[in-house]
């Protein structure tokens, strides 16, 4: 049983994370989990308003669509995530400071290694909790979700 | 009528636990100190020396107010403002 620490996805979701962040390359990409709980319903990929292969700053218009999407259909942002393409899944000195949210997990895929490696975070208040990621295989991307 | 403010989740601990809070027309940074009042630090999470802060972005409608007048734009009742705090982060300290 996950437990409420824990953040579930579906495989489909982690591939269109991967997907997206090889997309990206050489850049880092951002978005935002939507989902209810710790159950990831929506993977919103957010575009990167500062590319960089170090860095990334959501565009905040977008990211106020998807809030507005979000409040629509009754979900709150289980997640944000990013990518790292030369370092490991672990939230840099800067991650750890600009972390504003201390509700949703910070998921971090690292393209850096052999494999694409991801890891979800809690970060509240500059401390750093490793949360488990749950693969639900009977999780489908939109279940639940009733469109507006 | 008044303005409608959203609250991000992060500074819902001072709001009382609301989402939406109403404050009075006027300046923006007007209306940041109005609701500090009554949300006391309020005001210091959005702003810094009468400036919105670097990471939290302030929507009028559907305009950022970096692209309106700042911290001086007018407020009129009816009007939505949305504070949103920036997602960001990287290596680069
Ligand atoms: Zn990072």
């Amino acid at each position: 049983m996950p437990n409420a620490h824990d953040i579930i996805l579906s495989r489909n979701q982690i591939d269109s994370i991967v997907a997206h962040a090889v997309s990206g390359l050489p850049n880092e990409v951002c978005g935002i989990l939507a989902g209810r709980g710790n159950r990831v319903f929506d993977v919103i990929p957010i575009k990167n308003a500062d590319p960089s292969p170090v860095g990334y700053f959501m565009d905040t218009s977008q990211q106020i669509r998807a809030i507005r999407m979000m409040r629509k259909k009754g979900l709150n942002q289980v997640g944000i995530y990013h990518s790292h393409t030369e370092s490991d899944a672990l939230p840099s000195a800067k991650d750890v400071e600009l972390a504003f949210h201390p509700g949703p997990a910070y998921v971090i895929l690292s393209l850096a290694g052999l494999h694409p490696e991801l890891k979800a975070f809690e970060i509240n208040k500059g401390l750093v909790k490793e949360r488990f990621i749950v693969i639900d295989r009977n999780l489908k991307a939109t279940e639940g979700v009733d469109d507006v | 009528m008044a303005v409608t403010v959203r609250i991000p989740t992060p500074l819902q601990r001072l709001t009382e636990g609301k989402e939406v809070v109403e404050g009075p027309a006027g300046t923006m940074i007007n209306l940041v100190k109005e609701l500090d009042a009554k949300y006391p630090g309020l005001a210091e999470r959005i702003s810094e020396e009468d400036k919105i802060r670097r990471f939290v972005n302030v929507y009028l409608n559907n305009e950022d107010i970096r692209f309106l007048n700042g911290a001086e734009t007018e407020v009129k009742d009816g009007d939505e403002v949305s504070i949103v705090p920036a997602i960001a982060g990287g290596v680069g300290c």
